[in-house]
């Protein structure tokens, strides 16, 4: 009898242990799933978006620059206007690669943004298109692109993916 | 009678089996929520050297902020070195680069409060890094000796006029790099004399210093454009120049150089000339030392 006993108490044991490993894994990823799909995703900021494009298009000595520092870059921008942002530039000098992400406080003054950014690279061209010929095609399909509050500014080896991911955000 | 036996007579190798089992999960779980909790070192010598690995993969590609301590901290760089040099991958080479790095790499950020440098692209680094600000530069992409005494920034100011209205303690001039390929080296040796005439004038009171141009990387040295011989036959021709002048020369090429006399991979961009951001401290370090000799 006592036998018997010992063996139910194993064979319990045993059975419970099974079982708890067993059903943990599956218990927890439906917990994970259930997270996923129950909390909404916050919006990305600035500096999330640049860094999902600097992921998959890096940039060489990569460097992000401060809201203070903007208008070394940009002339004419408004920093004041800014609601959120993250710029990386290749702090090297050695090639044109840069990516910006700029949310305003509104869409209008995004608008107003927009020929700074212009000037931006048209600045950048002129520079790079005798000193490093070979990185010209960088600046020649940089991407500016504006969305509601949002200006979208990349000059990286790959501007479709770049922009693609990007606006992958902002949409 | 038989069957009392067959259910009362569990034999003892079951009861061990079971008890082996039990212990076996009861193991397992220990181990799993010791590895969860992290109290489990990871033992396996092939892993780690793999996660050293991909943490210097990770390293060399992560981007970095504009939070950049460019102060002197001897007391973290010290208590790095031998934390290195301990590893017994690490080759002697590698180690004395290290130490090397840790002696020379440290200068004072208010050193340079009042000072002012003049150069190209790689220049515009001392900006971009964030050791200084904007008006303390006059650099540009494509700069060279000849183009620096004519070419305004975006203020309209010429490199001359901008040291001008700042008067500052030093100023640091770095040019030639530009021009090594194709504008003769005498040619940029008197347009940097030049310079540094106007210089003088519009900053009577400020120590000039004159920055031999950096060396190129093997690779860079092999495409031919720049190459290292250029890199001497310039240098050597400016600091002839700086001793007939009595202007201090600064030889910052051989600090950056290694062991083979190109541009040491420490501290070189990957296009074999300009600076990694290690490079500026490097050189700011060297000029410190110079100047407090």
């Amino acid at each position: 009898m006592k036998r018997k006993i010992i063996c139910a108490f194993l064979l319990a044991a045993l059975v419970c242990g099974a079982a708890s490993c067993g059903g943990n894994t599956p218990a927890a990823t439906t917990t994970k799933a259930a997270e996923t799909t129950a909390a909404p995703k916050p919006a990305a900021s600035a500096g999330e978006i640049a860094q999902a494009v600097l992921e998959a298009v890096p940039i060489n000595s990569s460097f992000e620059k401060k809201k203070e520092s903007l208008e070394d870059y940009f002339d004419d921008l408004d920093v004041n206007t800014l609601a959120d942002q993250s710029y990386f530039i290749c702090a090297s000098g050695a090639y044109p690669d840069e990516v910006a992400v700029f949310k305003f406080n509104s869409a209008d003054d995004a608008q107003k943004a927009v020929p700074a950014i212009e000037a931006r690279l048209e600045y950048q061209k002129s520079t790079y298109k005798d000193y490093t010929p070979e990185e010209y095609y960088k600046l020649e399909d940089a991407v500016i692109e504006q969305r509601g509050e949002w200006i979208i500014y990349t000059v990286t080896s790959d501007n479709t993916k770049a922009k693609e991911i990007a606006l992958g955000f902002i949409s | 009678m038989e069957k009392k036996k067959r259910v009362d007579g569990i034999s003892l190798a079951i009861v061990i089996l079971n008890i082996a089992i039990v212990a076996v999960l009861i193991l397992l779980v220990v181990l799993i929520y010791l590895y969860m909790t992290g109290k489990l070192e990871p033992t396996d010598v092939a892993n780690m050297e793999q996660s050293e690995q991909t943490a210097a993969a990770i390293t060399t590609t992560a981007v970095t902020t504009e939070t950049v301590e460019h102060t002197t901290e001897p007391t973290e760089a010290t208590t790095t070195a031998p934390e290195e040099t301990d590893e017994p991958e690490e080759t002697e080479e590698t180690e004395s680069s290290v130490v090397e790095a840790v002696e020379s790499d440290s200068y004072d950020e208010e050193f340079f409060a009042n000072d002012f440098f003049i150069g190209d692209s790689i220049y515009t680094g001392l900006v971009n890094y964030g050791y200084f600000p904007s008006k303390q530069v006059f650099a540009m992409i494509g700069l060279n000796p000849e183009s620096a005494l004519t070419k305004t920034d975006e203020n309209g100011l010429t490199a001359v006029t901008k040291a001008q209205e700042m008067q500052p303690k030093r100023i640091f001039i770095m040019l030639g790099s530009n021009g090594i390929a194709f504008m003769g080296n005498t040619h940029m040796a008197e347009k940097m004399k030049e310079l540094a005439t106007q210089l003088k004038e519009a900053c009577p009171d400020s120590y000039i210093y004159i920055v031999s141009i950096p060396p190129v990387t093997k690779a860079h040295d092999s495409e031919g454009q720049e190459t290292m011989v250029m890199v001497n036959g310039y240098n050597k021709l400016l600091k002839g120049m700086c001793e007939e002048e009595g202007i201090v020369f600064l030889d910052l090429c051989r600090k950056l150089q290694d062991n083979t006399g190109y541009f040491s991979a420490d501290y070189a961009e990957a296009d074999g000339m300009h600076f990694l951001g290690s490079a500026y401290k490097r050189m700011l370090s060297f000029f410190q030392k110079s100047i407090e000799l």
